[in-house]
């Protein structure tokens, strides 16, 4: 049975009296176990995509359904992580990953227990009383992620986890992540991250689903099944590396010549 | 779309014009004596004096904060609400608000129990308008700036929004509602002033308070008195800005998004000031221990009202407030309506040609103030920005000046120029500039050091300089600020009025023509109609002048001439 799966999603934005399409027609289904990554052109409307999925945006048409349940609000089973952080500057670290705790109303003892053992997870030891703006990009990023994973979710959402940071951090950061993902310590049953870097996405997922811009529409979905840890000089790396860069060019370029007819 | 905006926007404040006037004729009320509170002055009272002015002002501070968080808060999260609150915002603040104290006076006299309770209640309302505004604005701004990611993650983590109020919106207010109360206690410090020594026809009205101490000892010829007290009220305001004021805004930026690395290294608190709160903390523990031995078990916990503020019964709230609030407003419009006839028989083409000739005499002091507060200020700005030495030395200084509030000086000034010919033309001309000066330097030289580096480089290697670079580079660059500092320092000014062209010294009234002057007088002579008639032509006048003159300029200069950051 799908995980998640998402029914004729349609999204549509105003634009200066316009409505513009974002998000044309989308039927996706994703299954236990998969770490999916969505690839596009910018302005495809992958981020949007994942707001959805996570119930941040309700659709102008179309359903979510999440482990047999029709997704109507905020999806309790998920949990995100953002480009941009998102962290609150007026709470330290230990305080950033355990608010959504606070929230459903857990007690301090119990918040910090879990608060400790992701702070480990993630190598934030030693940084549970900095605020966010005395630490580095990347440090902040794995708040980020020990804030998503201390809800305990089955399902990840990723909005470009590692855009936002230098490449030698991002590199780090994408390995961590991937042997959290093997090693099963955590309760993760699926990950779901939207991308623009197709190398990062053949590296680090199961599946990858390929977007069009203006509207948005899923073009293609490719199987990756290279072993891990994958090497980037392969030749079946470099092989998906092609088809999936020209899957993506070419939906931009017929899109150009379109437009001024 | 932009267009029918801007008349709605135009409509709400015309009406909320309309009403705030319809207010005060309803609420105006006669025969009512005033008595001054102040016997004979000795050094002893200074301290009691001093605290009672103390108290006066905080107790306006908490009600304008409490006040200001909810107005704000209200506005930023509703668009609904924010299309109605923001331009009534917008008005409050623009409109002279001591223009409207006489009738406040009577009509807190006329309320309360007891008419030095009713004095008491009259000057914490007029403190309170003169800090809630900015307060509110900065409440409102936050709110809605409050960046996107932030607000995603907020709401993913909580869904709820059980802890929204103290975790988000609370937390995200706080650097700017620091940075505008500082502005908002330093603005209320000259209406606290005013407040005291302010007079409505021949009978003083005059509350135990610094300022009434400083009017009084003038008046009595007690000049080393006088002096005293402006000396005791400087050095509260500076011991308030170093011990309270900089560790509340060193400790503020905690709760801002980004700091630049430069930034956080400027030591503002100083260490005496930390030793002293140490002290302070310790002192607080100990007896927090004591308390907590006999164990109170707090009444007000934070279940309790939560259990109490449930949806249903918020609701109710929520829908009696509106239902009192539609009540009102329809009690005034009615009143209003009612009042119309009378009004009209009433209205004299003599009060209008009155009004606008002091209208006129009015405008001309403060457009004398201004040429003079900004022909020196520009110079000395430019100067303070081309030697980095010299600002670092004064900067100090005039970051402390324009905190003691001018008008606290009016009983000195009058003291020294009204033996002269025209000397309270003068005395009301220095009031008004030593009110607009400070401001306009601190803007002006502050739009002038943000001038990005790389331009300043590049008209210096290129030889670009003197009445050049001045052309090209140094009033281009100022020009947003300086229309800021002008904007603001000439509502100031409509304020300073009220007072500056009208008060007793001793038994004797002093006065010139202006409608700061006529404001008084016909209210104390019960001229109700000349009273309404100046009222309604100063704010008429300073409301267009705003909305169709500065505005638009504005609007104009900020476009062209805005630093892309």
């Amino acid at each position: 049975m799908a995980l998640l799966e998402l029914k004729n999603i349609y999204q549509t934005f105003p634009l200066k009296d316009k409505e513009i399409v974002v998000l044309n027609n989308i039927n996706l289904s994703v299954s236990e176990g998969e770490y999916v990554s969505l690839v596009g052109p910018s302005g495809c409307g992958k981020s949007t995509l994942l707001r959805i999925v996570a119930g941040l945006i309700k659709p102008t048409s179309g359903e979510v359904w999440f482990n047999g349940d029709k997704i109507q609000n905020v999806n309790p089973y998920t949990s995100f992580v953002f480009q941009t952080f998102g962290l609150l500057p007026w709470l330290d670290v230990t305080e950033n990953i355990t608010l959504g705790l606070e929230a459903k109303g857990i007690n301090l003892k119990e918040r910090l227990r879990k608060a400790f053992k992701y702070v480990d997870l993630v190598g934030l030891e030693g940084f549970e009383e900095a605020y966010p703006r005395e630490l580095s990009g990347g440090m902040k990023q794995r708040v980020g992620i020990a804030r998503a994973l201390v809800m305990e979710p089955t399902l990840l959402l990723m909005d470009e986890p590692f855009t936002a940071l230098d490449v030698f951090t991002a590199e780090n950061l994408r390995g961590e992540i991937i042997k959290l993902w093997i090693s099963g310590k955590l309760s993760l049953k699926c990950i779901f991250m939207v991308t623009h870097n197709i190398e990062e996405a053949i590296f680090l997922s199961d599946r990858i689903v390929i977007m069009s811009a203006h509207p948005g529409e899923i073009i293609g979905d490719v199987k990756i099944d290279l072993p891990r840890p994958r090497d980037r000089e392969s030749e079946d790396f470099n092989k998906l590396y092609d088809k999936i860069y020209s899957m993506v060019i070419s939906s931009t370029v017929i899109n150009k010549e379109v437009k001024p007819v | 779309m932009k267009g029918s905006n801007k008349l709605i926007n135009l409509t709400i404040q015309i009406t909320s014009i309309l009403l705030l006037l319809g207010l005060v004729y309803i609420f105006y009320k006669r025969q009512i004596t005033i008595h001054g509170y102040i016997s004979t002055l000795t050094i002893k009272q200074l301290p009691f004096y001093a605290i009672r002015s103390l108290i006066r002002m905080t107790s306006a501070y908490l009600l304008s904060l409490f006040f200001s968080f909810i107005y704000g808060f209200l506005a930023a999260t509703s668009k609904k609400r924010e299309a109605i609150m923001l331009p009534i915002l917008d008005i409050l603040q623009s409109i002279p608000i001591l223009g409207f104290f006489p009738a406040a006076v009577y009509f807190f006299v006329s309320i309360a129990p007891n008419k030095m309770l009713g004095a008491e209640f009259a000057a914490i309302f007029l403190i309170f308008t003169s800090q809630a505004w900015n307060i509110a604005f900065s409440v409102y701004e936050s709110i809605s700036m409050i960046p996107q990611d932030v607000t995603e993650a907020y709401n993913l983590f909580d869904p709820d929004g059980n802890l929204k109020l103290f975790r988000l919106y609370i937390p995200a207010t706080i650097p700017k509602l620091v940075y505008n109360s500082i502005l908002s206690w330093t603005n209320g410090w000259f209406f606290l002033v005013a407040s005291e020594i302010f007079a409505i026809g021949t009978e003083s009205f005059r509350l135990p308070g610094i300022g009434s101490f400083i009017m009084e000892a003038a008046s009595q010829s007690k000049i080393s008195l006088m002096f005293l007290g402006v000396l005791v009220l400087a050095i509260v305001i500076i011991f308030l800005d170093l011990f309270i004021w900089k560790p509340i805004s060193h400790w503020s930026r905690r709760f801002t998004y980004s700091v630049s690395p430069g930034e956080e290294e400027t030591k503002e608190v100083w260490d005496v000031v930390i030793i002293f709160w140490e002290a302070i903390g310790k002192l607080l523990k100990f007896i927090l221990k004591f308390i907590q031995k006999i164990r109170l078990k707090p009444v007000l916990s934070f279940k309790f009202i939560k259990r109490f503020w449930q949806r249903r019964i918020s609701n109710i709230v929520r829908k009696a407030l509106l239902v009192i609030l539609i009540g009102f407003v329809l009690f005034v419009i009615v009143n209003i309506a009612k009042a119309i006839p009378s009004i009209i028989l009433k209205l004299k083409l003599s009060d209008f040609l009155i009004s606008f000739k002091a209208l006129l005499y009015s405008f001309l002091r403060i457009l004398i103030s201004y040429i003079i507060a900004f022909s020196w200020t520009f110079p000395t700005a430019i100067f303070l920005f081309r030697h980095p030495r010299a600002a670092r030395f004064i900067s100090p200084i005039i970051q402390i000046l324009p905190s003691i509030p001018a008008i606290a000086f009016f009983p000195l000034i009058l003291y020294f120029l009204l033996p002269f010919k025209n000397g309270m033309n003068m005395a009301a001309i220095i009031v008004i500039l030593s009110g607009m000066q400070w401001y306009l330097l601190f803007t002006i030289y502050g739009g002038l050091k943000a001038i990005p580096e790389d331009l300043q480089e590049f008209t210096e290697s290129f030889g670009v300089k003197g009445m050049l670079r001045l052309k090209r580079l140094l009033l281009p660059a100022a020009l947003p600020s300086i229309m800021t500092g002008t904007i603001t320092a000439v509502g100031g000014a409509w304020n300073a009025l009220v007072v500056a062209e009208y008060t007793t010294l001793g038994n004797k009234a002093v006065s010139v023509t202006g409608i700061g002057s006529i404001l008084n007088t016909s209210i104390a002579s019960n001229n109700q109609s000349l009273f309404i008639v100046s009222l309604f032509i100063m704010v008429a006048a300073v409301f267009s002048m705003n909305h169709f003159v500065y505005r638009p300029l504005y609007d104009k200069i900020l476009d062209r001439y805005r630093m892309e950051s």
